[in-house]
């Protein structure tokens, strides 16, 4: 992610201290965009409003693929909408995350064997941080796959990981 | 004004997620679990299943095993080699739940179990290692290899026995019960 992302070899104290700044203003202000697509959308505005908030995490909803971090896809990706899918998230500006919301976009879902429309998981366009199962998901379980991706943000480093 | 001002005063009511967490109903429908003991291996979930995420594979068990009973007092005849549930896939319609006659499938109110990765969410739930399932493969297809051949050697003699004499032979292999 970044174009000085895995650059260095060695991690000093400049490029720690760096990374844990970068880390911690990434992770805590994951712009969301939003791509509900199906009943999981609605689990999804229901964590976006005020009994659940999704606004006390940093996560604001953008309409647009230039002002976001992070992609949730929420629901069935049919194969006319994949192709959009891949174009909006090329659209939105790196560091990029995605989370695949729900059953379907984890794997096709109830769709997996005999539906003929949908792509059978969101991750043959595009590459999934973090998927959280639900047929939809509660809004909890959401925010528990935000707060993995915000360890896994948490863990990133400039320095190229130690082969040894 | 007034109601903008009435709502000054009322409690907030967002839950505080990962410190408070809301009482799931008592039927929720979440992650299923299975009670491996009391499997029998009927394969009533797998048919039940209406997107197909449960695998099961058994394999007969041998007259001299004895594998126990279930805590619902049902024998168990099958070894259960594979039980997989494609959690991923799984439409927590809770079908597989009722057909169970053992009750050993059951819905949980685990709801937060993100993975990273995809091949994380097919749960294992056999309890056998590969190396006892391997001895079990082995065990029962020498099994029934020994069967066939008994059969076969029954079904020679009695082939052979309307064109010899009517006396019995001492050769003939009794049937094997």
């Amino acid at each position: 992610m970044g174009i000085l992302d895995k650059q260095f070899n060695n991690s000093n104290i400049i490029i720690t201290s760096l990374d844990s700044l970068l880390n911690w203003a990434r992770l805590s202000s994951l712009w969301g965009m939003q791509f509900g697509l199906a009943c999981c959308a609605i689990e999804m505005m229901a964590t976006g409003a005020s009994h659940y908030d999704f606004d006390r995490f940093g996560v604001f909803f953008r309409g647009s693929p230039r002002q976001s971090d992070v992609m949730i896809v929420a629901g069935t990706v049919t194969l006319k909408m994949a192709s959009r899918i891949k174009t909006l998230y090329d659209q939105m500006s790196e560091p990029r995350y995605v989370i695949s919301m729900g059953s379907c976009s984890n794997c096709g879902g109830p769709y997996w064997e005999h539906g003929y429309h949908v792509l059978k998981g969101v991750d043959r366009v595009i590459p999934v941080d973090v998927y959280v199962p639900g047929c939809p998901p509660r809004p909890e379980a959401l925010m528990e796959g935000l707060m993995k991706l915000q360890e896994k943000i948490r863990m990133e480093s400039l320095a190229k990981k130690a082969t040894a | 004004m007034k109601v903008t001002f009435g709502h000054l005063f009322t409690p907030a009511v967002t839950i505080q997620y990962p410190d408070v967490k809301l009482k799931l109903p008592e039927r929720a429908r979440n992650r299923l679990y299975v009670n491996m003991d009391d499997c029998i291996g009927c394969l009533q979930c797998e048919v039940a299943c209406p997107v197909d995420c449960i695998t099961i594979e058994t394999v007969k068990a041998l007259p001299t095993e004895n594998l126990g009973v279930t805590s619902t007092g049902h024998k168990k005849r099958l070894w259960v080699t594979q039980f997989d549930i494609d959690i991923a896939k799984c439409c927590y319609c809770g079908l597989c739940v009722p057909v169970c006659p053992t009750e050993c499938i059951v819905m949980t109110d685990v709801y937060e179990f993100s993975e990273f990765n995809l091949h994380d969410l097919i749960y294992n739930y056999v309890t056998l290692t590969e190396a006892e399932i391997a001895d079990i493969k082995t065990r029962t297809a020498a099994y029934e290899k020994e069967q066939a051949t008994k059969k076969a050697a029954v079904a020679q003699a009695k082939a052979a026995q309307p064109a010899a004499s009517p006396a019995p032979t001492a050769e003939t292999i009794p049937p094997s019960n």
